[in-house]
């Protein structure tokens, strides 16, 4: 009948896993740092011509798995999301000092080009911004581009690969052709994303993904996040202290452009350090 | 403040009463002012159009007259060689005047005689009769039924466009030539027709036989030139300073003159390309060509704000997608931005284009204003244009050339509204509404 | 019952209830084994159920811990508010049953030094019910069966009835043989501690049917409280 009923009284206690290893946060902490992270960021600070809007941010971000930025509006997140794509480039008087290694090498370096670099660094942006051009079109763009496909099977194969990965495959497999600008908003912030792995990065930023979806989209944005997190870098700047609890590991919180707090997300969501830090978090403060 | 009266007693007061009472006079009188611009914007325009069609429409049609012309061989081909060219130089009018003698013998005085021969259109009917025999010249001899059109006071008499109550001396017609013309008018050999000539005829020193083919050529042609001339450039100068160009004071120098070249007369453009196509360049006067590059001239800032309008309002987040996922700056631009901006880039050529054929004074500085009376075939001809056209015929004193100066004005309009309507339905086209 | 977008939503749902399947288990185990070592007269084992509360407690502040992390990261509502509050609440009775269980096993020590005692057959019976009401509040939570826990909510009264006999037993033996007065003693308070492992259950039952219902069970109790009047009684 019942599981309980039928175990013996001999079973041994092995079953049970001391706590320790589940949630003894101080652990798992070094295992992290242990391994070699994907961005080292030293002194970093951005100017919009002389205004500095970030002032010195030190922070590493792991290979794998989801980093949150948090904050309250105007406190440079999302100007320290830009940095690790060099989108700061695009505005005419941002100006990044200071050191971003990206598995060690400084990606501010002179003979780097922005161009390679957001190939390997993907984006999503706050507002879903799908080409106005096919589904289809839409992921096999960066590849084209990029030259990463011969023949228009290897296209075809990759856009499939893509979409699946995007979850949106079985949603969109009979209307390729369709504009992706007919999706819905979660649906166009999937393929969106669809579209920056498509290019086959290592990192995908995240801009507010959520911010203009309904719940449920919202929900499976997240799970998407969830399973991509396995394979790649992610950062994800967000208004919503829900959602950076809900799908990540590491949390930063920006305050007025500098970096307050950064550490695991429950420990930053339970038990955080700094006192701005709390107040943010607990609504006492804007 | 004091917070003795609560919120509702507010809102619900006398005094709230009458503010909303002031709020909704307001607006009621707002809406009258409104309704009142609208109504008399399309009064002006209606009264313009009334006007112009009113007079216009008539010059659409024309009387022509059905006569008997015997081809006698002794006026016509007196050495009996039939060689068209000899054939060519004969004296048609002598045929054509004892063609319409014919048709009345009771007519004898001679003055009476010239008058007769004044109802018929001198030079158009003895020139198809000379076409006839020049092409045909077998037909000498023979007795051809022709119609010819009447002369354009007999037009306009039938038109009634000529009081027949005046007194004599005041008006074109005599009371013989009115008898002549009923009589003609009665047995139905007098006809009105469609006025085909108005649109295959160049111009004319005859009303009845001028044309508006040669200027419309002539406009086309110069259009062409200067859509080809300033839609490129145009498109790659604003693509290149919206996008492109660095952000220094050259570059704010050479905005604030494309603007204000936006600005400056057309005259003022007909003298640069009088100064700098003809006198620095030596082109030939009275040229499409020439009359194309000024009027591309005119377009190009129109064109380029244009473009770069609609360069500005592509949303930024698609270049921003473009250029997260690798693309260069330029293959952002030319694979999203421009593609995206198409139609309104097209709408702005369109309606620039548009202007410009409505254009006269530059292409009066250039010379495009002389009498023409051949359809270019070719962009260095001489020609004339549509506007130029307009502008000489309304200078002439017969009543016919007023009629003429309208529909002309018709024709003008229709192609301009045809433009404008061909602009709309391409944006709204290409305007993929993803 | 868990059907959320967000995968990692429902395992860790999923980890929550396995983990307190598995204290239950324990729990059960821990009380089995107290009594097995009264009715064996097994010290060894007894001071080994005494040492293995320690994980009972462990488990509990894991539980206490994720209990935690999912009110901070998940922010659950409804039915997820409920589940994980009730994990917390659940827990919290179980390990009370872990220290009851360990009570008893404290207890043994003087009970063995002394003769055994009459009535033990009566405390072995009771303690079987108390196991089998463990084991099926715990079943009922595993199945997220309501009907079972209104079940195990009303076998209360049998284990009462048990302690009000036991009671009895215990006094009238301590009046005609005061030898092992120690002992019998001692085993009052074991059949008492009995007795709180069934009211820790009804409060697991009550909880279950909390989360199920989102109704508190009070409303449908029928007013028959034999435990206050039998204690009264003696």
């Amino acid at each position: 009948m019942m599981s309980l009923n039928t175990q013996s009284d001999e079973e041994p206690m092995a079953r049970f896993k001391p706590v320790g290893e589940v949630i003894n946060m101080s652990e798992k902490r070094e295992e992290t740092i242990a391994v070699q992270p994907k961005f080292q960021c030293r002194d970093v600070r951005v100017f919009y011509g002389d205004n500095e809007a970030l002032h010195g941010i030190d922070i590493e971000v792991a290979k794998t798995g989801v980093t949150a930025l948090i904050g309250p509006s105007g406190c440079g997140k999302s100007t320290f999301l830009r940095v690790f794509n060099r989108m700061n480039d695009t505005i005419p008087t941002a100006r990044v000092t200071g050191e971003v290694l990206m598995d060690g090498e400084n990606i501010y370096a002179k003979h780097v080009d922005p161009v390679l670099l957001r190939a390997r660094v993907g984006m999503v942006f706050q507002k879903p911004n799908p080409f106005p051009k096919s589904i289809y079109d839409n992921v096999a763009y960066g590849p084209r581009i990029h030259g990463l496909a011969t023949t228009n099977d290897e296209l075809d194969a990759i856009v499939e690969k893509s979409l699946k990965r995007a979850g949106l495959w079985n949603e969109v497999k009979d209307r390729l052709k369709d504009p992706g600008t007919g999706l819905s908003g979660g649906q166009q912030q999937r393929l969106v994303i669809a579209r920056a792995i498509a290019v086959n990065p290592e990192v995908i930023l995240m801009d507010e993904p959520a911010s203009a979806l309904d719940p449920i989209a919202t929900a499976k944005l997240e799970e998407l996040i969830d399973e991509l997190k396995e394979k790649y870098c992610i950062v994800i700047v967000t208004h919503s202290m829900a959602q950076a609890a809900r799908v990540s590991q590491k949390t930063a919180f920006f305050h007025l452009g500098y970096l307050v707090e950064y550490d695991e997300t429950q420990a930053i969501f339970t038990n955080p350090k700094d006192q701005r830090t709390q107040d943010y978090i607990t609504g006492r403060t804007g | 403040m004091s917070q003795s009266t609560s919120a509702a007693s507010v809102h619900n007061s006398d005094q709230a009463l009458k503010r909303l009472k002031a709020r909704k006079s307001a607006e009621s009188r707002f809406r009258f002012f409104g309704i009142g611009a609208i109504f008399a914007a399309v009064l002006m325009l209606g009264w313009l159009l009334n006007s112009i069609v009113g007079t216009g429409y008539t010059a659409f049609y024309q009387h022509y007259m059905t006569i008997d012309v015997e081809l006698t061989e002794s006026i016509v081909d007196p050495d009996g060689v039939r060689d068209p060219d000899e054939l060519r130089k004969a004296n048609f009018r002598k045929i054509m005047q004892e063609a319409i003698y014919a048709r009345f013998p009771e007519v004898t005085d001679r003055k009476e005689k010239i008058a007769l021969f004044k109802v018929i259109s001198a030079s158009g009917a003895t020139d198809q009769a000379r076409q006839m025999v020049y092409q045909n010249p077998s037909l000498v001899g023979e007795t051809l039924t022709l119609s010819v059109p009447t002369s354009d006071d007999v037009d306009q008499l039938l038109k009634g466009y000529i009081d027949r109550n005046a007194p004599e001396a005041r008006r074109k017609v005599t009371d013989q030539q009115i008898a002549w013309v009923d009589a003609l008018k009665a047995t139905g050999e007098i006809k009105s027709k469609f006025n085909w000539t108005f649109f295959t005829a160049t111009d004319s020193r005859d009303p009845e036989l001028a044309g508006i083919a040669g200027a419309v050529v002539g406009s086309l042609m110069a259009l062409f030139v200067a859509f080809v001339v300033s839609v490129p450039v145009g498109v790659g100068a604003a693509v290149y300073l919206e996008e492109f160009a660095p952000q220094n004071r050259f570059t704010d120098f050479v905005e604030i003159n494309i603007n204000n070249l936006a600005a400056v007369p057309s005259i003022v453009f007909g003298l640069l390309g009088l100064a700098v196509f003809l006198n620095f360049f030596g082109m030939p006067r009275s040229a499409p060509l020439v009359g194309g590059l000024v009027l591309a001239l005119m377009t190009l800032p129109t064109i380029i704000i244009a473009t770069r309008s609609a360069l500005r309002a592509v949303s930024p987040s698609i270049v921003d997608g473009a250029l997260s996922l690798g693309a260069s700056h330029t293959q952002a631009v030319f694979h999203h931005k421009v593609p995206l901006a198409a139609p309104g880039i097209l709408t702005g050529s369109i309606i620039g284009i548009a202007q410009a054929l409505g254009e006269t004074a530059p292409l009066l500085m250039i010379g495009m204003v002389a009498f023409v009376t051949e359809i270019p075939s070719t962009l260095t001809e001489p020609a004339s244009a549509l506007p130029v056209q307009i502008f000489l015929w309304s200078d002439s004193a017969e009543r016919a050339w007023a009629e003429r100066t309208s529909a002309a004005i018709i024709v003008l309009l229709t192609v301009l509204i045809t433009m404008n309507a061909v602009a709309i339905f391409l944006r709204n086209k290409l305007e993929r509404r993803w | 019952m868990n059907e959320h977008i967000v995968t990692s939503f429902n395992d860790v749902m999923d980890e929550l209830s396995d983990e307190l399947v598995h204290m239950g288990q324990l729990v059960r185990k821990q009380l089995k084994g107290a009594l097995k070592a009264l009715e064996t007269r097994n010290a060894d084992l007894a001071k080994r159920i005494r040492k293995n509360d320690k994980q009972v407690d462990a488990i509990n502040d894991d539980i206490e811990e994720r209990v935690m992390n999912i009110l901070a990261l998940r922010q659950p509502v409804a039915v997820d508010l409920r589940e994980t509050i009730a994990a917390l609440k659940i827990a919290r009775e179980l390990e009370r049953i872990g220290d009851l269980a360990r009570n008893t096993a404290k207890r043994s020590k003087v009970i063995l030094e002394e003769e055994p005692i009459k009535g033990m057959d009566e405390i072995a019976k009771m303690g079987e019910v108390a196991i089998k009401i463990v084991e099926d509040v715990m079943a009922a939570y595993q199945a997220r069966d309501v009907e079972k826990a209104i079940a195990v909510w009303n076998a209360d009264e049998e284990i009462d009835d048990y302690c009000n006999t036991v009671f009895t037993q215990l006094l009238s033996g301590m009046m005609v043989d005061n030898s092992n007065i120690n002992a019998c003693t001692q085993m009052t308070f074991v059949a008492k501690n009995l007795e709180r492992v069934g009211d820790h259950a009804t409060n697991v039952a009550e909880t279950i049917h909390y989360v199920l219902t989102g109704d508190r069970i009070d409303e449908r109790r029928p007013k028959n409280d034999k435990t206050s009047s039998t204690i009264v009684e003696i």
